[in-house]
């Protein structure tokens, strides 16, 4: 596994010009790494892709370097006097042409093996790596872990809060993707990779995330480094297609093993509503009174609402819990019934993708959003 | 350019110049055969764009064969296959006749090619009509007219419409494409898919069946004032290979649709 | 080879012979209605291609617009903060009764939407009218603008001329083409009046089918590419069979000008690959109007599916649409170097190369979604089409070698266009390499390496195209100093704003964002500075072409000294181009050994060059005198 200091030196050995290697790691950092994140690329099968990118990068400045070069040379030099024209000079030159054919078809054939390589490395699942499954909908990420549990922590990025899923340092992970409504892609730049996710078509996504060692960008609560990636959707899916953002957070196995068991231990409605929140409500509707694309859940119980069509419900019946409760059933169910005023039938129907428990605590949930 | 020699010397030559006599080519052309080359060029190439205007339905045809085979195996039962087989006899005898009509005016036996013509233009017209009588409208809404042979096969609900011409079939109306429509009666879930392409696909063979007739009958106008003649028969013989090329694209559809289990 | 005074005349054309009305095509009919009337109704390939070339400037002004929209709001993210409430009066910080400060939500960054009237709505407003802007540009650029730019302007205009025709083929079908494409961008603008819709240019399913913006509109959106693809598709049947049928006597295939080869080379893909897209647009339509279910996944079809009938068209297209800014390449690096141009026939092959190879490659679009093998075949094909490509770029440089070469505004924007179109080919390789495109896909890497390719290439050719034919066209020089200025100006900005767009896809940009985390801020602030100062570039040779036509000097017949039919006649053409049909005896870059027309043999001291100026002179004398006969 080479990391980053090591990539501009496998691409030095394959036939491309020799340059420094400190030339190389500047090129490198300056074409793929992000100031503030501080992620490294930082999995299986990254070196493979930038060492290839290098080499490309490479050959293709000193080709655009030799063509300008000449170019601009040649138009100085023969550039027009008076009373003399051209020079004779060939029209055509049957060996250089085929040269300047052959010559590049031997480097593409060898980038093509190169790329070939380094994709089915990347796309070959490992048989040992731990299933997750993960779910894209307009638009948000939610994956569910092997005992069931579901991510409850969210970062705020942009302009939204985004969820944020633990993933073990050092093993193999698989995501079995899925997609409930459009095309949408799952891509974590760092891991240089992404696959489109499908609706009605599982695809899988894996990586095995390097350990944390000196690279962390934050510490847990209980003193644990963790390292954060982005994962960003990168098939347009619509409105908040560029709010379709999450975390990937790398931590220590056993943190990992912790996390996702202290997440589905005995969890309270409350709680449990508020995962819901987090993994399919949060990129719409906000819990700090903010608008976004729904109501906000502030106050929520007890607040009158009206609808597009004229009707509503008044203060009172929204106080009633079980008034309450059906009318959150029922937008949750079949949102395109009633609109509430003031916004457009934007929310797709969460039918068949929430269990009775999840159902009930989202509006336990709401209850406790004064 | 083929020049044809006249033969014929039965058909009574014209009293006075015709049109087709004094015809030049357009100023930019060299000369006539030319000019009759360089369309013809620019007919084939259009022809080829209309092969694969079709490809596409094809392609899709054999794509969601493959995906769901018991679902096209369903759908295409209820089609049957000797409107199908009756509608291409009509759509060959009209090749015939089309083809007949430019050796016509190349004899200068105008008279026939118009007959023929007219001829190739009622075919086109059976054509439809059996394709929206027999085969789209029972399917759409159940009601067969009441000439179809298919009728027998089924009770009698004793429902008509249109004063007895066409016939209710409980239970079998409502084979159209897509949602919007209720489709209630299939035995596949994929079913609808049929039912896209074979809409799709005849759909739009039957637009081009229009504009086949269209072009026919503007070709039948020029004919009888004379545009037409030996020496200058362009627009029949364009007309003639968009009429074969509609009648080649529908010697596909119906085994792939009609007779294909 | 036929004697030299012959030679001229012939080719000039312009013997003393029948006679018929042979003022410039530009001289007006009469008064201004009959003027309109007589455009209108016009069958001259000449006033078409002029009409074409209004048209499609004006569109690629629209789609400029909305490019600067788009780059407007990504000047900012859009951010929602929680800032502490402010009394509105006396501008102190509210706190509650606990003595608590009151938050509320602040979202900044809304470019588009403080510009339109949503600001301070929820983020989905705003960033909806940038999807819009998106897609606007996208259809309008692809669909009204690089298709048609240089086939249907300059090919119209200059085809004929080139092959020593008076027209296209069909000039009645030439015009219908043209009121099709008008009809086609009708339907367009309707769209994107009655508010445009957000599908991307490329209406991927089942977003497009599903989309909720107002039903029709999407509808209406596709028919417009479906009847611009009818344009597309009669424009390349007209010249395919052109080329076949109406060249010179004395043209042969290879003594073709490359121009005519590389057009000829798009006509093929246009007519083979837009009915393709022609049926997927209709079953895009029905999907979306009786919801048949072939693209819709909800339905058991195949969103794939539509990628694949989309791509198998639209990457044809891509050299559609670049061919014909190599083919005004190919005119302009011999002629403003007074060379032949290098590896002629390798030049014609390599067009007819990369049409062929163009629609085995529409995979590669496709390579986060389509199975391995077929990312991996589709990978190999499509470094094949590098090839052909690298040839004409190494061919292009070679002709400058001894050549004899000014820097005229038209050779300016063909070094730009050599500078600009190498990076954008050779960005392309990593795209083809699998494990590489699987990160760069969908990136920010892709966008700047089609806009290197279709802006920097074609764009760039066409606007060069037009600085080298536009005495030929309206008769009338321009003030070349200005329009380098304004070519360097383009150049600077298109580089500021597209090369650092490179630089966020390595770095992890998806395209298509209405906002972006905080550590692209800085390139997308370059990027977008780039882009106005583009804009201003070709505002700048906008006002140089229109202070041409206003105050220009009177063009001469051969203002560059070049050798094809088109220098031969006058500036601008007459209606009928040539005053007899010409007879071709020499290649059309054979520089070394013809005096270009009208120039003087000291100043290009060819062997025989006294004889041959002393026959274009007789022959000059007998066109006027044949002119003033009449």
């Amino acid at each position: 596994m080479m990391t980053t200091e090591h990539i501009a030196s496998s691409a030095s050995i394959l036939p491309s010009p020799a340059f420094p290697a400190a030339l190389g790691d500047i090129a490198h950092n300056f074409i793929f790494k992000r100031e503030g994140m501080g992620a490294d690329p930082m999995a299986a099968g990254v070196s493979a892709v930038d060492s290839i990118f290098m080499y490309i990068f490479w050959i293709s400045t000193v080709v655009f370097v030799g063509i300008t070069v000449v170019m601009l040379y040649w138009t100085f030099k023969y550039r027009r006097r008076p009373g003399t024209i051209a020079q004779a000079s060939p029209s055509h030159n049957t060996i250089l042409e085929l040269a300047w054919s052959v010559v590049p078809l031997g480097f593409f054939v060898y980038m093509f093996f190169e790329g070939f390589h380094g994709y089915i490395s990347r796309i070959s699942v490992p048989p040992d790596a731990i299933e997750l499954k993960l779910t894209g909908r307009k638009w948000s990420w939610g994956v569910t872990y092997p005992n069931g549990a579901e991510s409850p922590e969210t970062r705020h990025v942009g302009a939204t809060d985004v969820p944020v899923f633990y993933v073990p340092e050092g093993k193999p992970v698989k995501f079995r993707m899925i997609s409930t409504d459009v095309l949408h892609s799952f891509w974590i730049p760092d891991f240089r990779i992404k696959v489109d996710v499908i609706p009605n078509r599982y695809t899988s996504y894996w990586f095995n995330a390097e350990k944390l060692d000196a690279h962390s960008t934050g510490t847990l609560a209980d003193g644990t480094k963790y390292r954060d990636h982005f994962v960003f959707c990168a098939e347009y899916c619509g409105d908040l297609h560029s709010e379709m953002a999450a975390i990937i957070r790398v931590v220590p196995e056993a943190s990992y093993n912790a996390t996702i068991t202290k997440w589905v231990d005995a969890v309270d409605p409350v709680e449990l509503g508020r995962r819901q929140w987090v993994a399919k409500c949060a990129s719409c509707h906000t819990i700090d009174g903010g608008k976004n694309t729904g109501p906000t859940w502030k106050g929520i119980f007890g607040r009158a609402v009206g609808f597009t069509d004229g009707g509503g419900h008044s203060a009172e019946e929204m106080s009633n819990p079980d008034a309450f409760a059906n009318y959150v059933r029922e937008s949750v169910m079949t949102p395109a019934k009633h609109i509430v005023a003031g916004y457009t039938n934007a929310m797709p129907s969460f039918a068949g993708q929430l269990s009775e428990a999840q159902m009930n605590g989202i509006i336990e949930y709401m209850k406790t959003l004064k | 350019m083929t020049t044809v020699p006249i033969h014929d010397s039965s058909s009574p030559k014209p009293a006075k110049r015709l049109p087709w006599q004094d015809y030049k080519a357009a100023h930019h052309f060299r000369n006539k055969e030319e000019e009759f080359d360089g369309v013809k060029l620019g007919m084939w190439l259009f022809l080829a764009t209309e092969v694969l205007l079709f490809s596409g339905l094809f392609c899709a045809y054999t794509i969601f064969r493959i995906l769901h085979p018991e679902a096209f195996a369903n759908g295409s039962q209820y089609l049957d296959w000797r409107w199908g087989g009756l509608n291409t006899i009509i759509l060959l005898l009209s090749s015939y006749t089309m083809a007949a009509s430019i050796r016509n005016v190349q004899l200068q036996q105008f008279a026939r090619a118009k007959f023929n013509l007219l001829f190739t233009l009622v075919c086109g017209l059976l054509f439809l009509v059996i394709k929206f009588t027999f085969e789209y409208t029972p399917k759409w809404s159940g009601y067969f007219f009441f000439l179809d042979p298919a009728l027998s096969h089924y009770p009698d609900s004793g429902k008509t419409a249109l004063g007895g011409l066409f016939h209710f079939v409980e239970g079998y109306g409502g084979k159209r494409p897509g949602v919007l429509f209720n489709y209630p009666f299939s035995s596949d879930p994929y079913e609808h898919l049929w039912w896209s392409v074979y809409y799709s696909a005849t759909g739009i063979h039957a637009s081009h069946v229009i504009i086949g007739m269209c072009l026919i009958y503007w070709v039948y106008r020029r004919v009888s004032k004379g545009m037409y003649g030996p020496t200058h028969y362009t627009g029949v013989e364009m007309t003639g290979l968009y009429w074969h090329l509609v009648d080649l694209i529908w010697i596909f559809l119906f085994p792939l649709l009609y007779l294909i289990h | 080879m036929a004697t030299i005074d012959d030679r001229n005349a012939n080719a000039l054309g312009a013997a003393a012979g029948h006679g018929h009305d042979e003022g410039s095509y530009l001289t007006p009919k009469g008064g201004l209605i009959t003027t309109i009337w007589d455009w209108a109704t016009t069958v001259d390939h000449k006033k078409i291609g002029v009409m074409y070339m209004c048209a499609v400037l004006m569109m690629f002004f629209f789609g400029g617009v909305a490019a600067l929209a788009v780059r407007t709001e990504l000047l900012t993210p859009v951010r929602t903060q929680q800032v502490q409430q402010v009394n509105p009066e006396t501008g102190a910080p509210v706190v509650d009764a606990a003595g608590q400060p009151v938050m509320k939500s602040v979202t900044t960054g809304q470019w588009l939407g403080s510009f339109l009237g949503a600001e301070g709505d929820s983020i989905n407003k705003n960033n909806n009218l940038y999807n819009r802007a998106f897609t606007l540009h996208g259809a309008i650029m692809v669909f009204m603008v690089i298709v048609p730019s240089v086939p249907a302007a300059l090919g119209n205009f200059f085809l004929p001329i080139l092959i020593g025709a008076k027209d296209v083929a069909f000039p009645r079908l030439n015009l219908l083409s043209w009121y099709i494409y008008v009809c086609g961008s009708i339907f367009g603008v309707m769209a994107i009046l009655m508010g445009g819709v957000d599908t991307g240019w490329t209406f991927y399913t089942p977003y497009s089918t599903t989309t909720d913006a107002d039903y029709m509109r999407v509808v209406y959106m596709v028919l417009a590419a479906f009847i611009l693809g009818f344009s597309s598709i009669l424009t390349g049947l007209n010249f395919v069979v052109s080329v076949h049928k109406l060249r010179a006597p004395g043209m042969g295939w290879f003594d073709m000008p490359l121009f005519v080869w590389a057009v000829y080379a798009t006509s093929i893909l246009q007519v083979l690959a837009t009915p393709v897209i022609g049926i997927t647009l209709l079953l895009l339509i029905f999907e979306r109007l009786f919801h048949v279910g072939i693209f819709d996944p909800g339905l058991g079809g195949d969103p794939v599916l539509f990628q694949h009938f989309f791509w198998f068209y639209s990457h044809p297209v891509v050299y559609v649409m670049i061919l014909p800014g190599m083919a005004i390449i190919n005119e302009i690096i011999p002629v403003h170097s007074h060379k032949k141009i290098f590896g002629y026939r390798s030049m014609a092959f390599a067009s007819l190369g990369i049409a062929a190879v163009s629609f085995l490659v529409w995979g590669h679009h496709m390579f986060t979604s389509e199975g391995e093998l077929a990312a991996t075949v589709f990978s190999a094909l499509t470094f094949l089409v590098a090839i052909p490509t690298a040839v004409k770029v190494f061919n292009w440089v070679g002709t400058l070698y001894k050549g004899s070469i000014s820097l005229t505004a038209p050779m300016v924007y063909a070094l730009i266009f050599l500078f600009l179109f190498t990076i954008g080919g050779l960005t392309g390789l990593p795209l083809a390499t699998l494990s590489s495109d699987i990160h760069l896909h969908d990136s920010y890497f892709v966008v700047a390496h089609f806009h290197y390719v279709m802006m920097g290439g074609t764009i760039i050719a066409f606007v060069g195209g037009i600085h080298h034919w536009w005495p030929k066209m309206f008769g009338k020089m321009y003030n070349e100093r200005a329009a380098i200025f304004f070519a360097i100006v383009v150049f600077i900005g298109f580089n500021l704003t597209f090369f650092t767009q490179f630089i966020l896809g390595t770095r992890g940009m998806p395209r298509r964002y209405a906002s972006y985390v905080d550590e692209f801020q800085f390139l997308h602030q370059l990027s977008t500075i780039g882009s106005y100062i583009l804009g201003v570039g070709f505002m700048g040779s906008l006002a140089v072409f229109v202070h041409s036509l206003l105050a220009g000097k009177t063009a001469p017949r051969n203002p560059w000294g070049g050798l094809t039919l088109e220098w031969h006649i006058e500036s601008p053409p007459t209606t009928h181009n040539f005053h007899k049909e010409p007879i071709v005896h020499h290649g059309p870059y054979d520089f070394e050994t013809i005096l270009p027309p009208g120039w003087d043999p000291k100043d290009y001291p060819v062997p025989n060059a006294e004889a041959q100026a002393a026959a274009y002179a007789r022959a000059l004398a007998a066109e006027k005198a044949h002119a003033s006969h009449h």
